[in-house]
């Protein structure tokens, strides 16, 4: 099944207020004075900055949203929403920009040559300078036109290691008592265990430990991600205090770039080092990775492989090093065996069986991840009414 | 769909996973052994298990494996059948089922190694002149390597590329004095030049050679073994061998983990089976060279050869591994 052409799809959107605000955000602030000298991100911290911008419209104004489309010589296409934005003339050259550049990449390939397309526009990264989204984009659009061709969703297709995961949430809170209740409620969601975010040091970090495990009990899954926020030392002093209150796991305790000092700290401690969200969200995986786990500069890759192919290549490559990932599509996360938890952001209950298709869908409840599905064929869309209803069609 | 039987046969090596649905897995290279080892142990954990569920039958017959003390290619050939049917399920050859990388292979002719320099040089002018990319010849213990190498250099010319096998039957002080002579004569790489498990007499070897140094086919059949040759530079290229490293699953796993850490695994096949399950790996990643292609017969004969034109093997694009049985009775 080839790839025989692209177009673009430039449709008008929901119109929505524009809006950047500080106050939504936090700021960046020193890990209070005394501690570290790092910087955080102040909401963490529980602290509101008194600072107040906010640039917004008075009222809605349009929104548009970009359609790839990519046509094949067989009965199905491939197809993903590109980007959407406030204007349509960016809109209309970036698929341009991407019709002159990317997309000549793939037309004339097989469809199920992933791999090919894989290493084709991952080299386009350098070259053309993408980032990482095109690839992110096409790979995702061909394993999807995969499971549409099987009629099977895609864990099965990478070879389903298991039907369901069990689950964990993140809390928040500005108090150590506004994050014990909050990780009361994940326990009383079903959920098996929670992850904080906590810049507060060593000690407040150690306290709220101390309070959440003897709060939620010996059973819960408790893990601490404070987001770069220590020093070497002051990581491996805290990693014993969570080693005490039994934690599962400390995440990117410290720069992701400081290789050296990440390898102390995993040497050091019984708690198992979660690293590789940062780095690896710039890109590289599994290339940057390996080095980490050849060095045991981790002891959990972050799954940050781009696409659904770059991200099985992460676990393949750490399972074959014997190391954990976590992270990643909930797929993937199904079809591999060394992810031991999926991260929920929040619960997901199934859709009525008579929603479920082929695709499948997530569905996060009863303290587990898995992906609802049906042997329904997709609905494929009209493409002649999709091009009708089009503000524009670039091809 | 569920696999409802598996049936082997060691005197043709043939593997069949048989399902409810329309269609069933093949795999060649089965033994007596591994025949009496899928019967008693991996038929309960295979019957009515989904065919989608690769994974975790992989996972499972691994372990389970490791318990009843199997080689890798138990489960190795029964994980190539489950790609072969789950070809035929999705109507893709096995390697779009992977996901494509190319569908024609580079290929080197693997010599005769019996033969006299006399002979080599002429089996290696004429798979020269028929395109194919590169002449391995094997060498062993006995008789004066290097000065054969450099007789072949001689016969071939410059430009062709010579591959030397050293059949693990190489010291580390022959396999120093002879991979000097390959440095000298250019040759492309020196496979198996010492026992697999010999990972210090092996770095130290791929330390002081030019020449790229690959092995690490039998190394217990851990897909964990080989990545860790590849970190401490023991191996400047991994070696696998379908089934004998394990199976599609096996070896993709460990191809995954040499691109990563920015080397090659290079995939190659055992002669009891049909080249096919390495043939469509090799069809998937971007890190493996060359098939190797047998100039000897000895072979199963089971499965009709697939194609090489001027020096490329043409993946067979029916679905799933695309074999042909020259006895269709076979799988009747």
């Amino acid at each position: 099944m080839q790839i025989t052409k692209a177009t673009f799809y430039l449709h008008e959107a929901e119109p929505q207020i524009r809006q950047v605000s500080f106050s939504n955000r936090g700021s960046i602030q020193k890990v209070r004075p005394g501690l570290s000298g790092l910087f955080s991100h102040s909401e963490g911290m529980g602290w509101k900055d008194a600072l107040q911008i906010d640039f917004h419209t008075e009222a809605p104004i349009p929104t548009y949203r970009l359609q790839l489309r990519l046509h094949t010589d067989g009965d199905l296409d491939a197809y993903a929403d590109w980007g959407s934005g406030f204007s349509a003339d960016e809109l209309e050259w970036e698929a341009k920009k991407v019709l002159a550049t990317l997309t000549p990449l793939v037309v004339g390939v097989d469809a199920f040559d992933r791999e090919y397309i894989w290493q084709r526009l991952w080299y386009a990264q350098r070259f053309f300078y993408t980032g990482r989204q095109p690839l992110e984009t096409i790979d995702r659009m061909l394993w999807d036109l995969a499971s549409r061709h099987a009629r099977q969703p895609i864990y099965r297709l990478l070879g389903s290691a298991r039907d369901s995961v069990p689950a964990y949430a993140n809390f928040g809170g500005a108090t150590i008592d506004d994050l014990v209740a909050g990780c009361l409620r994940l326990r009383d969601q079903g959920f098996v265990g929670g992850k904080d975010h906590s810049y507060r040091g060593v000690e407040e970090n150690a306290q709220m430990a101390r309070e959440l495990r003897a709060a939620l009990g010996d059973d819960f899954i408790l893990l601490h991600d404070p987001v770069e926020s220590y020093t070497c030392e002051e990581a491996i002093r805290i990693g014993r205090h969570l080693e005490t209150c039994n934690y599962g796991w400390i995440e990117e305790p410290l720069q992701d770039y400081d290789i050296l000092g990440l390898q102390t700290l995993c040497r050091a401690l019984d708690l198992p080092v979660l690293a590789l969200e940062w780095i690896g969200a710039i890109g590289g995986q599994p290339f940057n990775a390996a080095p980490y786990v050849a060095l045991q500069a981790t002891d959990i890759v972050r799954q940050r492989g781009i696409g659904i192919t770059g991200q099985m290549k992460v676990a393949q490559m750490a399972e074959s090093m014997g190391m954990p990932v976590h992270g990643g599509d909930p797929h993937v996360v199904l079809a591999i065996a060394n992810d031991p938890l999926f991260e929920a952001m929040g619960l997901r209950p199934p859709p009525d069986d008579d929603e479920l298709d082929c695709r499948g869908c997530l569905v996060v409840d009863a303290g587990a991840m898995r992906i609802a599905w049906s042997d329904r064929p997709v609905v494929e869309p009209d493409w002649d009414e999709v091009g009708r209803s089009a503000r524009m069609i670039v091809e | 769909m569920h696999i409802t039987d598996i049936q082997t046969d060691s005197a043709s090596g043939l593997l069949r996973l048989r399902t409810d649905g329309p269609h069933e897995g093949w795999a060649t290279g089965v033994t007596v052994s591994t025949a009496a080892a899928i019967d008693g142990i991996y038929r309960p954990l295979l019957l009515g298990a989904s065919p989608w569920e690769r994974e975790r039958l992989w996972q499972t017959l691994k372990r389970e494996g490791r318990r009843a003390g199997l080689p890798p290619a138990t489960w190795g050939v029964v994980d190539i059948a489950l790609w072969d049917l789950l070809g035929k399920m999705q109507n893709l050859p096995a390697f779009r089922v992977i996901g494509g990388f190319r569908d024609r292979l580079p290929a080197y002719l693997r010599g005769n190694s019996d033969f006299g320099l006399e002979e080599m040089a002429n089996q290696a002018r004429k798979a020269r002149d028929e395109g194919f990319w590169g002449y391995e010849i094997t060498v062993g213990s006995e008789g004066d390597s290097a000065a054969l190498v450099r007789n072949l250099r001689q016969a071939v010319g410059e430009k062709f590329r010579l591959l030397c096998n050293g059949d693990q039957s190489l010291d580390l002080k022959a396999a120093l004095s002879l991979g000097r002579a390959l440095d000298e004569i250019d040759a492309h790489w020196f496979e198996d030049p010492l026992r697999d498990h010999d990972l210090t007499g092996l770095q130290k070897l791929s330390d002081a050679l030019d020449t790229p140094v690959v092995a690490g086919a039998f190394l217990d059949g851990s897909i964990l073994a080989g990545p860790r040759a590849l970190t401490t530079r023991a191996v400047d290229r991994l070696r696998a061998t379908i089934p004998t490293t394990g199976g599609i699953t096996d070896v993709l796993k460990l191809a995954r983990g040499a691109e990563a850490l920015g080397m090659n695994c290079e995939i190659d096949w055992d002669r009891r089976c049909a080249p096919h399950a390495a043939a469509h790996l090799l069809g998937a990643v971007r890190n493996a060279e060359f098939i190797p292609c047998d100039a000897a017969a000895g072979g199963t004969t089971i499965v009709e050869p697939l194609s090489v034109i001027d020096g490329e093997l043409h993946l067979p694009q029916e679905p799933g591994l695309g074999l042909r049985f020259t006895d269709p009775s076979l799988v009747s």
